[in-house]
């Protein structure tokens, strides 16, 4: 029972923390709308026409689902930065409980805060853009594997962060270029081994996957049942898995060189 | 020296700690070596230091927020390395120049956050929080965001939240650097309402030692992280008492710099200060004879003398003689 007492005082930290900063809430939503309908309408330039409904639908998911995970990383990664200076993150560490149980937490509701978010900015698009989505469940858990191999990068990255202190900067360079190199806006057919090594990165398999059901629909059973789902949810376990190691590993490390406090 | 503090005896202890050692890496000298201490059940230790002598690292490996290259620290009889938990959840902590609190939030949202990671229960959270707005005169302000807060405020709050599970032990760090007089003051009076009312064993490190003298029982004075001096703050007052008494000349207007020049050639450690608007000359000696051949000095070089006073010198003169001693 204890993580769901915790569960909810993120929650409701959260909640209030967007209140707080409300403004830079909305600027922040109004930001990614505009940068996909920028970068949507140059593909429509650049492809001379080309560029079906269907492109920009697979552009859009890829894009969402790209949107979430950089919110949850880097919110994750910078809280831990900013929170060593406030001091707030050694009291955390002087809970009564293990430290990546709060961050799990954290972690899951900024999932949901920004899962929240990606359904209204995907409104917004789809409207302005006047597409249809065929949305299904088996996509629906597609993604939520996705994220959750997200929060073991999250994690592998915090760890980072712990024991090396000012990660922010690059970690935001590592989420940015993720939108590009998981082809989640446009298709990367065309460099071989980036086709390979995406199988290998956060949220590869999971914006691939996707792209592919809207394509062609798969129900559940098919899903589970090939190759790529497979695949998915390998990566989410091992991301997972890696995340809690990596954690643990920059958690000893910062206790050891007084770096959870500002010094 | 031995463990249990030379304060009183027959008490039980809160936290002891034992051949402490931490070596940072990279760094030339440990940051604290050696050291060993304990607190007692409802008693206050002043951790006092020069900048750098390892105060805050020692504070920071009694509540686990810092691994130490050796040694121990037992919370209440739990090891807190080991057993971390358990020794933790006894122990609030309020560190150094941090904010301990999130800014952005009101008051009430922080003692609701802080209290539920430290797993107390909804209701009993939400009773012992309001107290302790009550306690701390905060009550007004109790939706209102921290950054709003006045410094002193804020420390109260940091205080409260460190309250919330009622624990037996409490770690201050600094807890009055950058307040007023008057919000310094407020925090004095809490800390000693702490310890004397709700018996709560509390360990502060402190640059002031207006609020050592105040509010501490034993006192540990550390200097390049190792021990100075480990002593009951009265035994370590009348030690030096018996070194010697201090006269304080306290006259009318300033002397001119001739005659201070003159006072000084025939007594060298003499000092002159403005104590309370007050211009007071100081001098310091076991002998009664000598101190009356300064007072009579002063008077022939022409000083009016409002008032002549003999006490005792104040733990920060102490303070300052022990650590002079230790890097001369
Ligand atoms: N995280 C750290 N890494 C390396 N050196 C540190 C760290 N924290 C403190 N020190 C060094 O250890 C010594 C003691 O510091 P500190 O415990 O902060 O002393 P105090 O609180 O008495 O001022 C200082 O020389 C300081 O520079
Ligand atoms: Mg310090």
């Amino acid at each position: 029972m204890k993580w769901v007492q915790i569960l909810v005082a993120e929650a409701r930290r959260e909640l209030h923390r967007s209140v707080a900063y409300r403004l830079e809430f909305v600027a922040d939503q109004v930001l990614f709308i505009l940068g996909f309908l920028l970068l949507s309408g140059l593909f429509y330039i650049l492809s001379d026409g080309g560029y079906t409904e269907k492109q920009q639908l697979m552009s859009l998911v890829g894009f969402i689902t790209w949107r979430v995970a950089d919110g949850v990383i880097l919110r994750s990664v910078s809280t831990i930065d900013e929170e060593t200076q406030w001091g707030t993150l050694e009291q955390i560490w002087l809970a009564p409980i293990p430290p990546r149980l709060v961050f799990f937490c954290r972690s899951t509701i900024i999932l949901v805060s920004y899962m929240l978010r990606a359904i209204f900015i995907a409104a917004i698009l789809l409207l302005s853009l006047r597409l249809t989505i065929h949305f299904s469940i088996s996509m629906f858990a597609v993604f939520l594997l996705a994220q959750f191999g997200v929060i073991g990068t999250a994690y592998i990255l915090m760890g980072l962060q712990l024991a090396f202190k000012r990660t922010v900067s690059l970690t935001l360079a590592f989420t940015t270029s993720l939108l590009f190199v998981t082809g989640a806006l446009a298709p990367i057919e065309h460099v071989y081994w980036l086709t390979i090594a995406v199988r290998f990165l956060p949220l590869g398999p999971g914006i691939h996957l996707l792209q592919a059901e809207i394509e062609q629909p798969l129900s559940m059973i098919h899903l589970w049942l090939s190759n790529e789902g497979i695949w998915l949810v390998c990566h989410s376990i091992v991301y997972l898995v890696l995340g809690q190691i990596v954690f643990a590993w920059g958690e000893r490390y910062a206790l050891n060189s007084g770096h959870l406090g500002q010094y | 020296m031995t463990l249990a503090s030379p304060a009183q005896a027959a008490t039980s202890l809160a936290v002891t700690i034992r051949n402490l050692n931490k070596q940072y890496r990279a760094a030339p000298h440990p940051a604290v070596n050696n050291i060993s201490f304990a607190i007692l059940e409802g008693s206050v230790l002043a951790l006092l230091g020069p900048n750098g002598a390892g105060k805050t690292t020692t504070v920071k490996m009694i509540a686990g927020l810092v691994l130490p290259t050796s040694g121990d620290v037992d919370i209440l009889g739990c090891n807190v390395f080991s057993q971390r938990a358990q020794a933790i959840a006894h122990v609030g902590a309020v560190l150094e120049g941090a904010r301990n609190l999130y800014w952005r939030l009101s008051a009430w949202e922080n003692l609701l956050y802080f209290g539920s990671i430290r797993l107390v229960p909804r209701r009993q959270l939400i009773q012992r929080a309001d107290e302790l707005l009550a306690l701390f005169e905060l009550t007004a302000h109790k939706h209102q965001p921290v950054r709003e807060f006045s410094r002193g405020m804020q420390q109260k709050l940091a205080i409260a939240c460190s309250l919330l599970h009622d624990p037996a032990i409490l770690l201050l760090d600094e807890p009055t650097l950058g307040l007023d007089v008057k919000a310094a003051k407020t925090i004095e009076e809490i800390i000693g309402y702490l310890a004397s009312e709700r018996r709560k064993s509390i360990l502060l490190t402190t640059h002031q030692m207006h609020l050592a003298e105040e509010v501490a029982h034993d006192i540990f004075v550390m200097n390049e992280g190792v021990q100075v001096v480990y002593e009951s703050k009265e035994s370590l007052l009348k030690r030096f008492d018996m070194q010697g008494k201090i006269v304080d000349v306290e006259l009318s207007s300033s002397p001119a710099e001739e005659t201070l020049a003159q006072l000084r050639s025939a007594f060298p450690s003499v000092d002159q200060q403005m104590n309370g608007g007050i211009e007071t000359l100081s001098y310091s000696s076991h002998n009664q004879q000598e101190m009356l051949t300064f007072i009579n000095t002063v008077d022939t070089l022409g000083c009016r003398i409002d008032n002549i006073r003999y006490r005792r010198p104040t733990l920060e003169e102490v303070f300052l003689t022990l650590t002079e001693k230790k890097t001369t």
